[in-house]
């Protein structure tokens, strides 16, 4: 049932949305510390450090669009569950039952009718 | 076009869903604009920042919960309000509409 894998895919998408807030943080202040260390230690920037601070900020980068992905799954989930509602509903029985014909009322009508056209071609 | 009440009911609170996980991003945002303050030394953000955390986690628990109710709602309503997936909806009851209205037109010209 479809349901089923709606349900698994907001597991997914819950687990790595808050992951990747925690994982954010940790990432910015580890990038943020080892600047901190290097440019203490040493000025002259040596090739690690930009190493260092690239990685962690494609982390950094990757967790945010990780973070805004989650979310919009989420939206994308919601709408269908709305797309659901509405196109597949099975309309009421009350609407359908508004005026019932009257069938006495129409076979007559159309006698009389049937009567008028072959009587005129005749 | 409007929807029974149930129905209605439904859309309503999936938009509350909708604005649920907009205000996750927001205080997701919020937490990572307060964290580059506390880094600048601005210790007086920590208890800001500790806000913005919780009512992010707050915010995504709501909003999870509500669209498993929803995603339960669905569940429970497949077979009485809801066609089972797959299956394309014709225009029921467009055919009594057109035979009432030929009858109709039928009786205008028959007096």
């Amino acid at each position: 049932m479809s349901n089923r894998g709606l349900l698994e895919q907001l597991e997914r998408t819950t687990e790595t949305l808050s992951h990747s807030l925690s994982n954010l943080i940790k990432y910015s202040s580890v990038a943020k510390e080892r600047d901190d260390e290097d440019s203490g230690e040493q000025h002259e920037l040596p090739e690690s450090t930009a190493k260092n601070s690239t990685s962690g900020l494609m982390m950094v980068n990757a967790q945010t669009a990780q973070l805004i992905k989650g979310i919009q799954d989420l939206l994308v989930m919601t709408r269908s569950i709305r797309e659901k509602w509405l196109l597949t509903q099975i309309p009421d029985e009350g609407v359908d039952s508004q005026s019932e014909l009257d069938y006495e009322k129409c076979s007559q009508l159309l006698k009389q009718w049937t009567q008028e056209v072959v009587s005129s071609e005749e | 076009m409007p929807q029974p009440e149930f129905i209605q009911e439904r859309l309503e609170s999936l938009n509350a869903v909708d604005n649920q996980l907009l205000s996750t991003l927001l205080h997701a945002s919020q937490a990572v604009g307060t964290i580059e303050e506390l880094k600048r030394g601005n210790e007086n953000m920590k208890s800001q920042f500790e806000n913005h955390i919780r009512s992010f986690y707050g915010s995504l628990e709501e909003a999870t919960v509500a669209l498993r109710r929803e995603i339960r709602h669905l569940d429970e309503n497949v077979g009485t309000r809801l066609l089972p997936i797959n299956v394309n909806k014709k225009a029921v009851g467009q055919d009594n509409e057109k035979m009432r209205e030929q009858f109709e037109h039928l009786e205008h010209e028959a007096s």
